[in-house]
């Protein structure tokens, strides 16, 4: 709180001192408040995390934390609402044309009404930072800018969109676009012991090594390829029963265009790589792809989309593979009860699969602009996994959501949704008899973004 | 010696002539203050003095060579008490480097050699023009506490200076001081501005003259008067334009808070198109205001800007730039009999329209490309109907690396019948000549309430917010009726801090004026100053047009425009 409130000062006093140094201080937040009632809220505790990796290796399933999947069984108090906040300001420092930034980028939350930060009285640490870099162009080259820094690393939605420190070389002329990106992570956070070995912590942090080109097109429709490789240290997994050492290659091709009515977006990811487990060398080799098409007429929008990331079918073979991601968010797809929603990190998978089983997504949805302000939209979705190796079959339901979006002003926005899931047989697999039950969630927020 | 003589009879003089005239007089006579030197080098056609910024010089400034005469002996001490120098030749400043500055030579040059000594502004021939009328006394000031140039006598130069300040074709001094009333500036030989001062306020015109008697007695075709820059030349701050404001007219209210409004002449009629951000409105801009039509867009995108496009005679068209679903959805609409029809839709890009030709009709249809981080792109297209449809070609034309076809305008500037590219962004207007910058203003410009504020990665987990704001484009206008357009453009004052998703910020508004003069541009303001955001600009049949918006409650309820007039000549 000591360093919260020394930052906090200086960065006022940069503030106050603007004047005189000629430059601009821009204040951006995300103030959110967000509800949730579902009928059975152990099924809204990220369960798969984008973070884990899941490895089938010797007829088991590995990963860093211990995995508990949700009883789908709906019991006696399952049934749950909460109240959350999460409070987002960045503040960009820059000169006048913005060839010099500095961003700093602070959360408070999440905290649930009642919980830690958000309970009588208040007064707990719950600061977070997200953003501290300077972004700059460069003087011999003004298309070039670079970020050094914690950053949003501004890479595939469904890949890697999170924060991460590192350094980012990106330029832009005409049509292309590129970048260079060197990050660093400690996905098992080992290097933080302070008895650990420092040769040791070396070897345990983890670099990604990234790089991307886009194409604009005429009118404005891009395709953008892109390269990330990820050396991760020797790990110990699983309560430090297998030390895991992971060396992936993430390849890609997205894209993006509009034609009249038309638009519409893909991504395909070929995963492959080596991992080693107590010394036994597995190959990875997996894929994603993401589609979506939406048609507009007048102000109705219908939407088509599908997703598969591949799954493991068989944990005792010499492969991986299962698809994995490094660091994103879901809520694209606009699942209630599955993926991310209103209230992201509440959600049953933060990832486009469960465990290593893969997934596959087909939804259709239709919205309708009611006038200038509001917004009301439905959609289905499908949900299976790939592979039913651990689940002993691939269908987690038929689910079924219905949402209303008001703009009270600019900026702030009240939004409401409602899912139903009908339970499928790998959604039954999960419950303790073998019956899970269908899910009710409803999630409603009220957004101030500036 | 003569330095600080210099420094304390100005001191004097200072006090003697009040604070009103100090800046000038002090500033003058620290500018032409004698600055000792050496020529270094002879280079080529040049020759090198061992003089830098550092000891205040500015190109164009004068240099004495000095040709040492006999030493003046004290009889009695002996001691060498001074020497009858002379001068051999003048050195005009080139080009200013560290630590020294390369010269050229305007007399003297088969005797000037290295290691001559120099004196800045030291023994030059120097006429005193006074176009005011009123400047003996400022003359005899400046005369005393510059003793080292050799003035003519007050009366003699105003006998026989030019009636109207020009050139005295051959050199009759080497270096020429006019008191006019833009200002006083100092020339060289061949009357180029080396410096230029703000009129002291005795040397103004009286206040109590209206100004309608100035402009009438002046010239018929010049209803304000240039008066004084603010600063010293090279800053290129400076003219100020000034008008009695007759008090606004209001031809009407617009029915709603516009974002942004158009205007165009249609044969007799001066037509403003509006919106509000949802809405757009069509008025006809008279001594009131008529409304026409108004048509709300099927897709509801948020509006951002429009702009009236005319590629051909007779042809009127409606270019609007607008927001939709995390991207730029614009659209063109042909007006014709009253109605808008849609020509072109689902267009990502922004768009501006502009007149390239100067022919006072914008033919050019230019579409930028949206950019995620930037918001405006690097790619820049003409559109062109083709068969009614709206297609994409090539620029045949340089435009500077930040150009955006929002806030921007094309125009002859400076007389040389290529045009300008001028854009407002970021507060600061820009005017290039191709991807040459030939002026930045401070950070005032623009000002405008409509703004877009978006995320780097729409569908990412963590992403950066950005925002961008379409100004309202500046007009070329030539308001002094000297053959050369001025720029005129919506000002502002807003806080360097600010959260621009919110709100634009803006405390006051006024209009700035930017003139090409004497080789540079200067700036100005034109007008009093309002407390509300302008949103939109013209000058038709010598009247200002402008739109003044209440920006309402953050509700949206409560707001309104109004259309404000007034005549440059009463």
């Amino acid at each position: 709180m000591k360093q919260f409130r020394i930052a906090m000062a200086i960065l006022i006093a940069l503030a106050m001192a603007t004047p005189a140094l000629a430059i601009n201080v821009e204040w951006h937040g995300d103030f959110n408040h967000r509800f949730s009632y579902s009928t059975q809220a152990d099924t809204s505790v990220r369960t798969i995390k984008d973070s884990e990796k899941y490895i089938g290796a010797g007829g088991a399933l590995l990963s860093q934390g211990k995995i508990n999947l949700p009883d789908t069984k709906k019991n006696k108090n399952d049934s749950d609402f909460f109240g959350e906040l999460k409070y987002r300001m960045d503040m960009t420092v820059s000169d006048d044309e913005k060839k010099v930034k500095g961003v700093v980028g602070f959360e408070f939350g999440s905290s649930k009404f009642g919980g830690k930060g958000a309970d009588f009285g208040g007064d707990d640490n719950v600061f977070e930072l997200r953003w501290a870099y300077t972004e700059l162009e460069l003087p011999f080259d003004p298309a070039s800018r670079l970020t050094v820094g914690l950053q949003p690393v501004g890479y595939n939605a469904l890949l890697w969109s999170d924060n991460a420190g590192g350094v980012k070389w990106t330029r832009k002329e005409n049509n292309w676009a590129y970048s260079l990106g060197w990050f660093r992570n400690d996905w098992n956070t080992s290097s933080d012991s302070k008895d650990a070995n420092p040769s040791v912590n070396k070897s345990q942090y983890d670099d990604a090594y990234a790089a991307d080109l886009t194409y604009v097109f005429e009118g404005g429709n891009s395709l953008n390829a892109f390269l990330i490789y990820m050396d991760q240290g020797q790990e110990p997994v699983f309560g430090e029963t297998f030390t895991l050492q992971d060396e992936e290659i993430w390849l890609g091709l997205a894209g993006k265009g509009k034609w009249n009515n038309l638009s519409g977006m893909f991504t395909g990811i070929y995963l492959t790589g080596e991992v080693e487990v107590d010394g036994e060398s597995l190959d990875r080799n997996a894929y994603l792809f993401h589609g979506q098409l939406d048609y507009t007429v007048g102000k109705n929008t219908f939407t088509l989309g599908g997703l598969y990331a591949s799954g493991d079918d068989d944990d005792s073979d010499s492969d991986v593979e299962n698809f994995e991601v490094i660091d994103i968010a879901t809520s694209i797809l606009g699942s209630v009860i599955i993926f991310d929603n209103y209230c992201d990190d509440n959600s049953y998978s933060q990832a486009p699969y469960v465990l290593d089983q893969g997934y596959q997504l087909i939804y259709v949805g239709a919205s309708h602009k009611l006038n200038a302000k509001t917004k009301l939209w439905a959609k289905y979705f499908w949900h299976n996994t790939a592979e039913d190796s651990r689940l002993g079959d691939n269908e987690i339901g038929h689910e079924f959501v219905v949402g209303a979006s008001y703009t009270i002003m600019k900026g702030l926005t009240a939004d409401i949704n409602a899912g139903y899931l009908v339970a499928g047989d790998a959604w039954d697999a999960m419950a303790s008899d073998g019956n899970g039950d269908d899910v009710f969630r409803t999630d409603a927020r009220i957004q101030f973004k500036f | 010696m003569i330095s600080k003589v210099s420094v304390w009879l100005v001191a004097l003089l200072l006090v003697a002539a009040g604070t009103t005239s100090a800046g000038t007089l002090e500033d003058m006579v620290g500018d032409l203050q004698p600055v000792p030197g050496y020529v270094v080098l002879p280079v080529q056609d040049e020759y090198l003095i061992d003089l830098d910024a550092a000891k205040g010089l500015v190109v164009g400034d004068l240099f004495s060579v000095i040709q040492p005469g006999e030493k003046i002996t004290h009889p009695v001490t002996g001691k060498v008490i001074g020497t009858l120098d002379s001068s051999k030749g003048v050195l005009q400043v080139t080009q200013i480097k560290e630590g020294f500055s390369h010269t050229k030579a305007l007399t003297g040059k088969a005797d000037i050699k290295r290691g001559d000594s120099i004196r800045r502004y030291d023994g030059l021939r120097t006429a005193f023009w006074d176009y005011t009328g009123k400047a003996e006394g400022f003359y005899s000031s400046l005369k005393a506490a510059l003793p080292a140039l050799d003035w003519q006598d007050f009366a003699a130069a105003q006998a026989e200076k030019p009636a109207k300040p020009a050139s005295a074709g051959a050199a009759s001094a080497d270096l020429f001081v006019l008191a006019g009333r833009d200002g006083i500036t100092v020339r060289d030989a061949k009357f180029r501005v080396v410096r230029a001062y703000p009129l002291p306020a005795e040397l103004l015109p009286t206040v109590s003259a209206p100004l309608q008697t100035a402009a009438a007695a002046a010239a018929a075709a010049a209803p304000y008067r240039l008066e004084t820059p603010v600063k010293p030349v090279a800053s290129a701050h400076g003219v100020r334009y000034d008008i009695a404001m007759p008090g606004f007219q209001t031809p009407g209210g617009l029915g709603f808070a516009a974002v942004m409004a158009d205007f165009v002449r249609s044969g007799n009629d001066l037509l403003m198109a509006a919106t509000d951000g949802t809405v757009i409105k069509l008025f006809k801009a008279g001594d009131t205001l008529v409304p026409v039509t108004e048509f709300q867009p099927e897709t509801l995108p948020q509006i951002l800007a429009l702009h009236w496009w005319q590629p051909a005679s007779g042809e009127l068209y409606l270019a609007v730039s607008a927001w939709k679903d995390n991207g730029l959805n614009s659209s063109v609409y042909h007006f014709a009999n009253g109605t808008f029809s849609a020509v072109g839709k689902f267009l990502p890009y922004s768009l501006g329209t502009f007149d390239r030709d100067g022919n006072g009709s914008r033919e050019l249809l230019l579409a930028q490309n949206f950019d995620r981080e930037t918001f405006w792109g690097t790619i820049v297209r003409e559109l062109q109907l083709q068969n009614g449809k709206l297609e994409t070609r090539d620029i045949s034309f340089e435009l500077p690396r930040r150009f955006t076809v929002g806030g921007s305008l094309m125009a002859d500037l400076d007389g040389d019948h290529d045009p300008e590219t001028v854009f407002v962004r970021d507060g600061l207007m820009y005017v290039y000549s191709g991807d040459k910058q030939r002026y930045k203003s401070p950070k005032m410009m623009g000002g405008s309430v409509s703004r877009i504020m978006f995320e780097e990665q729409p569908n990412a987990r963590e992403t950066k917010t950005h925002f961008a704001a379409f100004e309202v484009p500046p007009i070329a206008v030539d308001l002094d009726n000297d053959g050369g357009s001025e720029l005129l453009s919506v000002a502002s004052e807003s806080s360097l801090i600010s959260a621009p998703g919110i709100s634009a910020n803006v405390s006051k508004s006024w209009l700035a004026v930017v003139k090409f003069r004497d080789g540079m541009f200067v700036k100005g303001t034109l007008g009093e100053e309002l407390d509300l955001p302008l949103q939109g600009l013209t000058l038709d049949q010598k009247r200002v047009m402008m739109v003044a918006t209440q920006a309402g409650s953050v509700f949206g309820k409560d707001g309104g425009s109004q259309l404000l007039v007034f005549p440059l000549v009463k």
